[in-house]
């Protein structure tokens, strides 16, 4: 019907305008050095063997942090999703904040901790009088950036395993439980079947990791997006700068063909949501080892460096103080997070029903745009949006606030559409076919059956979007309104001058909001549902 | 004027459609009258279900027509969406919406533009039609095999559609209850006078569903009997096995010999 | 679809696009307002900027910039608008970025009156760019590591065996570290500053991420010795770090000083207003004001009002860069550094 029609073209149109054309237009730009067609910009790139060199470290580093999440959280989903683990409530409730402190603070914290000179490891010393500090852990090297990372990005697995291993069928592993001790179960059964999501957690992980600059030039290892920053800040060579981008793009469509290889005709679809909340596993003697373990996560992931905030933070006062002087920003920050999550999450709502549709001849297009601006640069985008934007005609979207909700879309939507394909891959689609029979009006068909069976991943997809926007620092600054501000923005131009105590309280703050919505989506997900089929 | 028993409530008309390597249906035409069972019996893989699909609108032919009570409903040219074609299915995988409860099942197959007291009535009348009065309030997940089914059932049959598609609705169910529901399901179909079409791989079940069966084998509909002329065939192949019809390796499907 | 609820979405989603939209900005009475973008930190910009809006009842508008994203912010901002400029001034906290805004044209001439008596070192000769309250390129040293005597007089005590892994340098690429950068090839040459950084290569000298962290790590005793600015040594001080700033080369090269400037946008929405906020922020009030508060900046006029202990600019020894020279050759000796320290 037309409205199917009409819903599904502008959405695309918006996506493209949004997301593709801003990135599209700096690749023309770059194609253009010096006002003359030509691939200067692309035969500079890798002339150098120093790029080359700072290019496989950064991929190292982000394939080792992706390869520790999911070490260490697809084993801390399973075990709060299905177990018996001591305190999973707790930890249900935790494992998000990871991902709500921004990894400049992990990092601060960890060389707090562990750095030369640590005041910590200094009070050790001369508690037990020991003459030199004591001999630890070096963490300024590649392989301590990518711990770091890992414990600030490893949630995003564990959000994704999660949401994999609710929305499946748990029959499916009951069957294999009859004849299998649980450990085969999950490796043979249960791991391959939320593989989809695995992979997704996997690639946030490594995207994020690979744009992480903080992190590795606090440990002094160099890598290569602050080669990127340096075509900008010292040099102002956009062009180069977006060429520099290509391969990171290029990169990022490679995961997305290794994903498809990978899942090839597989079907992932759980035949009947038959969800009975069953009984957990229990543990027995492993039931302490599986608690210390999560414990052991969520302490060094959380607590540690929550607690370091707080300790910085010092008194009431200044938590008061950032209330007072940042109440703005702080209003700015939710208003815009709010609705660019909610968006993002409509919008990748539709591309991924569309990526899915198996009629649809421009699914696979759509789906390698989708990965396109995944790994696009945050600067190199906003100086696109710029580019886009800035023009008589559009002044009512860049002077205004929307031009930010716009910048969020078209960084994060690739994101919630990647957890939004997973969670559709596992949807029947005879059962949107049941729906086709006998709803006429598309929108109604959407709002009753689509929508209600994609809640899982809606949800995760809405948390993740609206994390990532509370934090987006540098698309922001390209494109923010003047006057205004965002709590991020306060965060890093405090920073600087050590303003720590209203830095932590800020950052506080930040993982106070994050958590509350965050939860509320969880729980408010689990009241709509509670008699339902989703009881957990 | 034709007796209306005689009226062809189905029609393909030299229909083909290639959507991957393993789902190819090459020149199909068949005719299905009304109040007619017909069954499509063949190996998994043969393209029962795409033929199944095709009739529902799930996909596009790409070459022929088909006609659903002489209205043309997909032609290379013009194509009905499944809402539009008065018939209704049941799924093999049943496909009951999991956040449903099997009132709110059979309310949202009913679809919109009925009055809300209606609407009441008609779920009432389904549920008792299948024995299920009293899960009324159930999620499918509460249900037992066999009740899903005579949910699946009723929510099909609420829609009072002039045509009925099976899709091997009777998978995953033990045989004392198969037999139960196929009966069920064969005085509804003929007390409604539904023309119906029912795909299986099941030899005895589309003897006892059907009018007619179509014999499948990959591709498209290798041969059409009346129900007792293959009854016949297959008492034929017990008694002198190997003679007319060969028997795969789980005796199940069932190949004409040259 | 329910006809009412359709509506509803309809005039709610209309309600936050336009809450959203720039139309809430246009609407009503043409708005005084100028818009500024800084570079100078928030925390000493913000204060001066209030000031003006009440003295004068013009609303400022800012964007402060962040070290976070290495600085890569409000430059290629205002580079990338300038097709349809959305800022008024730029409140740069340094010099070279102004001049190459000049030459990417994004600029337009203003001589302000306030800036009369600034030194003409510091002003361009068009008006492009004026020069006010400077920072010093200085060594900060860690008091408990190292003894007073020992103290490096110039910089290139620090390419010497005593501090060999004991130094350190922010990332040569960013900030002011690169003007330094630039600043000594432009001074020195390209021979002898290639070999001066060499050399600083050969003495295991520490590349750390910004000067606030050669600040922090001298402070903290990691490192006994680093480059970087004043008011990052300032700041360490008043926090309690047995840290001093020593101006290197008092006899010789002197020390580099990085003035702020200030610019006005070409075809800014507001040039007059703009204009009104360049003489504020060039008056001797706000010079002593960014004197006085924790960034110690210096003031380039002789007769502004300074705290006590304060290290005035006739005190020092100023390097004697042209500064347009530098903004030649900063991309050179800017890549040069980068092929030599970033690996």
């Amino acid at each position: 019907m037309n409205q199917s029609r009409t819903i599904t073209s502008t959405s695309i149109m918006l996506f493209i305008i949004i997301a593709i054309l801003p990135v599209v237009l700096m690749f023309w730009r770059s194609l253009f050095p010096d006002h003359s067609f030509g691939f200067e910009n692309y035969f500079a790139l890798f002339s150098d063997p120093r790029q080359i060199t700072l290019f496989c470290r950064s991929l190292g580093l982000a394939s080792a942090a992706a390869f520790l999440s999911v070490l260490i959280g697809v084993p801390f989903a399973f075990l709060i999703a299905r177990t018996d683990v001591p305190g999973r409530n707790i930890l249900k409730a935790l494992y998000l904040l990871p991902l709500c402190i921004p990894p400049y603070i992990h990092v601060i914290a960890w060389i707090y901790l562990l750095g030369e000179n640590s005041p910590v490891i200094a009070y050790i010393a001369k508690q037990f009088s020991l003459g030199t500090p004591l001999p630890l852990i070096n963490i300024y090297c590649t392989a301590g950036s990518a711990v770091i990372l890992c414990l600030s990005y490893f949630p995003f697995v564990v959000l994704l395993t999660l949401t994999g291993l609710l929305s499946m069928d748990q029959r499916l592993e009951e069957a294999a439980r009859l004849q299998y001790k649980p450990f085969k179960v999950l490796c043979r059964v249960t791991l391959p079947l939320i593989s989809p999501y695995i992979f997704s957690g996997a690639v946030f992980v490594f995207i994020f990791s690979l744009f992480n600059y903080g992190v590795p030039s606090l440990l002094r290892v160099h890598t290569y997006p602050v080669e990127i920053f340096a075509q900008f800040s010292a040099f102002y060579n956009e062009g180069l700068a977006t060429a520099q981008s290509f391969p990171l793009v290029i990169m990022a469509l490679s995961l997305l063909i290794l994903q498809r290889y990978y899942m090839g005709s597989r079907s992932y679809v759980t035949m009947d949501t038959g969800m009975s909340g069953s009984v957990p596993i229990s543990l027995g003697r492993f039931r302490i080892l599986a608690g210390g373990y999560s414990f052991f996560i969520i302490f060094f992931s959380v607590f540690f460096p929550i607690g370091f905030l707080v300790v910085q933070t010092g008194s009431w006062e200044s938590v008061s103080a950032a209330l007072r002087t940042s109440s703005g920003a702080i209003f700015t920050t939710l208003f815009l997070a709010l609705i660019s999550a909610t968006a993002i999450v409509c919008l990748s709502f539709v591309l991924s029903r569309l990526i899915e549709d198996k009629q649809f001849k421009g699914r696979t297009a759509l789906d390698f745009m989708t990965f396109i601006p995944f790994s696009f640069p945050a600067t190199v985008l906003g100086i696109g949006l710029i580019y886009f934007w800035n023009w008589s005609i559009t002044e009512l979207i860049y002077k205004g606030s929307l031009i930010l909700v716009i910048a969020y879309a078209a960084r994060f939507i690739p994101f919630s559409v990647r957890v939004l394909n997973s969670n559709f891959k596992q949807i029947s689609p005879s059962l949107k076919e049941a729906a086709m029979l006998s709803e006429k009006s598309w929108l109604k068909r959407i709002i009753k059956i689509d929508i209600p069976l994609s809640a899982q991943g809606l949800a995760a997809g809405w948390i993740i979007a609206f994390i990532l926007c509370m934090g987006e620092l540098g698309t922001t600054l390209l494109v923010i309104p003047p006057g205004k501000g965002t709590i991020a923005l306060k965060i890093y131009t405090l920073m600087h001058y050590g303003a720590n105590q209203i830095v932590a309280s800020l950052s506080l703050i930040l993982i106070l909001i994050n958590l509350f919505f965050c939860t509320a989506v969880v729980f408010g997900l689990k009241q709509k549902w509670q008699t339902a089929w989703i009881k957990r | 004027m034709a007796n209306s028993m005689d009226k062809e409530m189905i029609k393909l008309k030299n229909v083909s459609i290639r959507i991957d390597k393993n789902r190819v249906l090459e020149n199909i035409s068949i005719q299905v009258k009304q109040g007619e069972c017909f069954a499509l019996l063949g190996p998994s893989g043969c393209g029962k279900t795409t033929l199944l699909r095709l009739i529902a609108g799930f996909e596009r032919p790409q070459w022929g027509e088909i006609y659903i009570n002489d209205r043309c409903v997909s032609s290379p040219v013009k194509e009905e969406p499944p809402y539009n074609r008065s018939l209704s299915m049941v799924f093999q995988d049943l496909a009951l919406w999991p956040h449903m409860t099997a009132k709110e099942n059979i309310n949202f197959a009913l679809g919109s533009g009925i009055k809300r007291k209606i609407k009441k009535q008609k779920i009432q009348e389904a549920l008792k039609l299948v024995r299920l009065e009293e899960y009324i309030n159930a999620y499918p997940h509460q249900l037992s095999g066999g009740e899903k089914q005579r949910l699946a059932l009723a929510r099909a049959l609420v829609q009072e559609p002039k045509i009925l598609l099976l899709d091997e609705p009777m998978s995953g169910l033990d045989s004392i209850l198969r037999k139960e529901l196929l009966e069920e399901i064969k005085e509804i179909i003929s007390r409604m006078s539904i023309t119906a079409i029912y795909v299986t791989h099941e030899v005895q079940e589309a003897i006892f569903m059907a009018d007619r069966i179509g014999l499948m084998k990959k591709g498209g509909i290798d041969q059409i009997f009346t129900a007792d002329a293959f009854a016949a065939i297959i008492k034929q192949e017990e008694e002198k096995p190997g003679k007319v019809i060969r028997l795969d390796r789980d005796n199940r499907y069932y190949f004409k010999t040259k | 679809m329910n006809r009412r609820f359709f509506y509803i979405m309809i005039i709610g989603l209309t309600a936050i696009l336009f809450s959203l939209s720039g139309a809430g900005i246009g609407f009503g009475a043409e708005k005084k307002e100028v818009v500024v973008f800084t570079a100078l930190d928030q925390v000493f910009s913000e204060p001066i900027l209030k000031e003006f809006q009440e003295k004068t009842g013009i609303k400022v508008k800012a964007v402060y910039d962040i070290e976070a994203t290495k600085t890569t912010g409000l430059v290629n901002r205002l580079i990338a608008e300038k097709k349809n400029p959305q800022c008024d001034v730029f409140w740069n906290n340094e010099i070279i970025k102004s001049i190459l805004l000049k030459r990417k044209g994004v600029l337009a001439p203003y001589i302000s009156p306030s800036a009369k008596d600034i030194p003409e070192h510091f002003k361009d000769k068009e008006g492009f760019w004026t020069g006010f309250a400077a920072r010093a390129r200085v060594i900060v040293v860690n008091k408990d590591n190292v003894n007073k005597e020992n103290y490096p007089t110039s910089i290139y005590d620090l390419t010497k065996p005593v501090w060999k892994g004991k130094a350190a340098i922010a990332n040569p690429l960013f900030g002011t570290t690169s003007t330094h950068v630039a600043a000594l090839f432009s001074y020195l040459g390209d021979k002898k500053a290639k070999q001066f950084f060499q050399d600083l290569k050969k003495n295991q000298i520490k590349v750390v991420d910004g000067n606030s962290v050669v600040k922090d790590r001298t402070g903290s005793g990691s490192i006994s010795a680093g480059f970087t600015d004043t008011d990052d040594v300032s700041v360490g001080i008043i926090s309690g770090m047995p840290i001093t700033p020593i101006y290197p080369d008092k006899g010789s090269i002197g020390t580099l000083l990085i003035p702020n400037t200030v610019c006005l946008i070409a075809n800014s929405p507001n040039p007059e207003r703009g204009k009104a906020l360049i003489d504020y922020l060039l008056s001797k009030e706000v010079e002593e004001k960014l004197a006085s508060c924790p960034s110690v900046q210096m003031p380039l006029r002789a007769d502004v009002k300074t705290p006590d202990n304060f290290v005035s600019i006739d005190e020092i020894k100023t390097m004697a860069v042209d500064f347009e020279n530098v903004a030649d050759v900063m991309e050179g000796s800017v890549k040069y550094v980068q092929q030599l320290f970033i690996r």
